[in-house]
């Protein structure tokens, strides 16, 4: 046996690196994150004709039909970017959970765009409390409140779960720009989009309604937790090497810093959390792959919380090794643990991801 | 195993074989009580009546090549097997003479020292302990001073071993040592002793827990065949340098460690007065457990030897000692007023020491490990020197 990635994985892998020597640095990034405009789309028709989109959709929908292993080791292959584009969840809440959805001309029109680079997507989800809320059957009203949506700003069409009368809820595409959708975006701390949404009285058909199964949308948010822990695992990479050369290149009271036995053995402290958090991704791959997104979800969940936990210990390291400089703006190992943060709380939170995998695995108190 | 999935049709089929094998084989009078689960080192008696139970496939020495007299598994194979074993509570079998001496052996010994010594430890015939640190030398290995003086075709060997873990069940031991003066590397020799040589004694050191477990062992006058060396006169750096790399790397202790922790769960599901914050503890060890087994797979049995970067097997030691120790923290977590002296669990089979808990003295024992085998400092130094290789 063997977890050498396919040729395919390995050629896009190639290309993730290559776009993030050749096209991302901290200068650029951050210019981007200062600035108003947000040119975050920019580089989606690259992305489109590296065929990174085609990575989770289906053939038949003119997609790669790859594994979830496949898009793990894109985005961590692209983790050092910590790029302002929201590859991850685009790939995972948008192509893929629309690709789970059986074909109507609606449905086919917008993915065709999104898989083309034309159009971004964004997932509100039925929550509970601030959830939309259906006011008839058949052609339907949609209204509601849902604040802090992933990529919603930016965002053509609204994927937009609502709670149906009976509880159960149902899935509408709904454009972006419709009368009686409002959005306020913002940007995040780590420099991805997201907008609070309200919807009053928006008029969609049956034409509009996604036909999914009771599990798709679950199974998307596994996805998401898989490519968010895979970001960190690349940005941790990305922080041992950093961290490295900068005590070989540092000197005080007359030595490199990379002399000091302390600061060897925190390095490797370091580099053994970005092992584990690695090894734990390597199980949620497999099992993603094999046994597929549903049955890995105590997997996906255990890979997440692991990635957050190591990638905390990682990022606050190389903050602390790098000195005063890790606190600016002007390096990158700031925007780093902000994206590692970030990571640990947008596809829900790490530690509820623990309790989850906790409780598939049986690890928890018999008595109530 | 979390990557069972993954594996190919001939590995799946050993595994289903091992795990027939486990179920016939693998019974009560075989198994490590929980007790046991006090000590890494298995009574003997156990690890003899289940080394007759896995002779006749030559399990007891799978990853030794069939002309050595093993099963010849591969990497995957052997990882399965212990695997397997570990998981199910088979006596974990000494590594002494099976992992340490016997690959030495293969790879440093003349023909005749691999035809006189190989078959004994296949048949059970000798046990080994080994003589590397010494009361002035820990963790520098190098600056050990048992003299061994050339006279004729003897050697007359003087000075101390000290943590010789099973040196009073051994009948050999294999010792690092100095043919010459001088402080280098060329100075030192591999050199194999007879326990029953005269001049040599060995002192019981009682752990904390009370458990005898490890020796001193004291030199004398003790004259020894100069056709015991090993790699020759000045090559002792060499073998030893090659049997600890064998030390680190060569264990599988995810099955171990899984079956201790999910003991540990079902102690716990059985009482009513277990803190919430074991749970929430418990939840996070797994997956640190579950990361630990994945790295013990994937960098140590997966990865062809030629891709490994040398590192890998201390990223293993490092691995498998301080989950274990998490293990036993987490079990710190249920201690009672009646662990300190508890009458039951009993001590466990061969063990003498202090009655207490067998978590509790499990917690202390096991201190040792992230001591022995090179400490987890040193591991870290050797980390080191290959990620500055690697990154600047």
């Amino acid at each position: 046996m063997s977890l050498t990635p396919s040729p395919e994985c390995a050629a896009l892998v190639d290309s993730a690196e290559r776009m993030v020597r050749e096209r991302y640095d901290y200068a650029s990034l951050r210019a981007v994150l200062a600035s108003a405009d947000d040119d975050s789309r920019a580089r989606w028709h690259d992305f489109a004709e590296l065929g990174w989109l085609a990575v989770p959709l289906a053939e038949a929908d003119g997609g790669l039909g790859l594994a979830p292993s496949v898009a793990s080791a894109l985005i961590a292959a692209l983790g050092p970017a910590a790029m302002s584009e929201p590859l991850p969840s685009q790939l995972a809440l948008s192509g893929y959970l629309l690709g789970r959805a059986r074909p109507t001309p609606r449905r086919d029109a917008v993915l065709a765009r999104w898989l083309a680079g034309d159009s971004l997507l964004a997932l509100l989800e039925p929550l509970p409390a601030t959830g939309m809320v259906m006011t008839t059957h058949g052609d339907a009203v949609l209204d509601g409140h849902a604040g802090a949506v992933l990529d919603a700003g930016l965002a053509d069409v609204l994927i937009v779960g609502a709670r149906q009368e009976d509880g159960v809820p149902a899935y509408y595409l709904v454009d972006a720009d419709a009368e009686g959708v409002a959005r306020h975006a913002r940007r995040g701390a780590d420099g991805r989009d997201f907008a609070d949404v309200a919807l009053r009285g928006v008029r969609v058909g049956a034409s509009e309604r996604l036909d999914l199964t009771a599990a798709a949308p679950g199974e998307a948010q596994g996805y998401f937790a898989l490519l968010l822990a895979s970001e960190s695992l690349g940005i941790m990479h990305a922080l041992v090497r950093l961290t490295a050369e900068h005590l070989a290149q540092r000197e005080q009271f007359g030595r490199k810093l990379i002399d000091f036995q302390e600061l060897q053995h925190r390095l490797v402290d370091m580099q053994l959390e970005a092992v584990r958090a690695e090894s734990m991704l390597e199980v949620a791959r497999l099992h993603c792959d094999q046994g597929g997104l549903g049955t890995a979800a105590a997997m996906t969940s255990a890979a997440l919380y692991q990635a957050a936990r190591s990638g905390r210990r990682v990022a606050e390291e190389a903050v602390q090794l790098h000195g005063a400089i890790g606190m600016t703006d002007e390096l990158v190992v700031g925007h780093y643990l902000k994206r590692i943060i970030s990571n640990a709380i947008i596809g829900g939170h790490a530690e509820t991801h623990l309790e989850r995998a906790a409780s598939a695995r049986g690890i928890s108190s018999p008595s109530p | 195993m979390l990557f069972e999935a993954a594996l190919d049709a001939a590995d799946r089929a050993f595994l289903a074989e091992v795990r027939a094998f486990l179920d016939g084989a693998l019974d009560a009078s075989i198994v490590e009580p929980e007790d046991a689960l006090r000590s890494q080192v298995c009574d003997h008696p156990r690890q003899e009546a289940w080394i007759e139970r896995l002779r006749p496939r030559r399990w007891h020495v799978g990853f030794w090549p069939v002309e050595h007299g093993g099963a010849g598994l591969g990497q995957v194979q052997n990882y399965l097997l212990l695997y397997e074993q570990g998981r199910r509570g088979a006596p974990l079998l000494s590594p002494l003479s099976i992992t340490y001496v016997g690959p030495v052996v293969m790879a440093f010994g003349t023909p005749a020292q691999q035809q006189a010594l190989l078959p004994a430890i296949v048949d059970g015939r000798d046990h080994w302990c080994q003589g590397f640190s010494e009361p002035g030398s820990g963790s520098d290995l190098g600056s050990v001073s048992t003299f061994a003086e050339r006279r004729g075709d003897r050697y007359v060997v003087n000075g101390s071993k000290i943590w010789t873990t099973d040196a009073h069940h051994a009948n050999k031991i294999f010792c690092l040592l100095r043919t010459r003066r001088e402080q280098s590397k060329d100075a030192l020799s591999f050199l194999l002793i007879d326990m029953d040589t005269p001049g040599v004694t060995v002192r019981p050191i009682r752990l904390m827990t009370g458990d005898h477990e490890f020796n001193q062992v004291f030199f004398d006058d003790v004259e020894v065949p100069a056709e015991n060396l090993l790699g020759g006169e000045g090559g002792g750096w060499a073998v030893a340098k090659y049997l600890l790399e064998m030390e680190r790397g060569a264990f599988v202790f995810g099955g171990r460690l899984r079956r201790r922790f999910e003991l540990l769960l079902a102690g716990a599901r059985a009482r009513d007065d277990v803190p919430r914050a074991f749970w929430h503890e418990a939840a996070r060890v797994d997956v640190e457990l579950m990361a630990y087994e994945a790295t013990e797979f994937r960098l140590g049995h997966l990865r062809a030897r030629e891709a490994q970067t040398a590192a890998e097997p201390n990223v293993i030691k490092i691995g498998w000692t301080e989950t274990m120790q998490r293990i036993d923290e987490l079990a710190l977590m249920l201690a009672r007023v009646d662990w300190l002296y508890a009458p039951e669990p009993t001590l466990g089979p061969g063990k003498d020491g202090l009655p207490m808990s067998s978590w509790l003295a499990g917690y202390f024992n096991n201190r040792a490990a992230t001591i022995y085998g090179g400490s987890n400092e040193i591991q870290r130094e050797l980390i080191f020197r290959s990620l500055r290789r690697e990154l600047t």
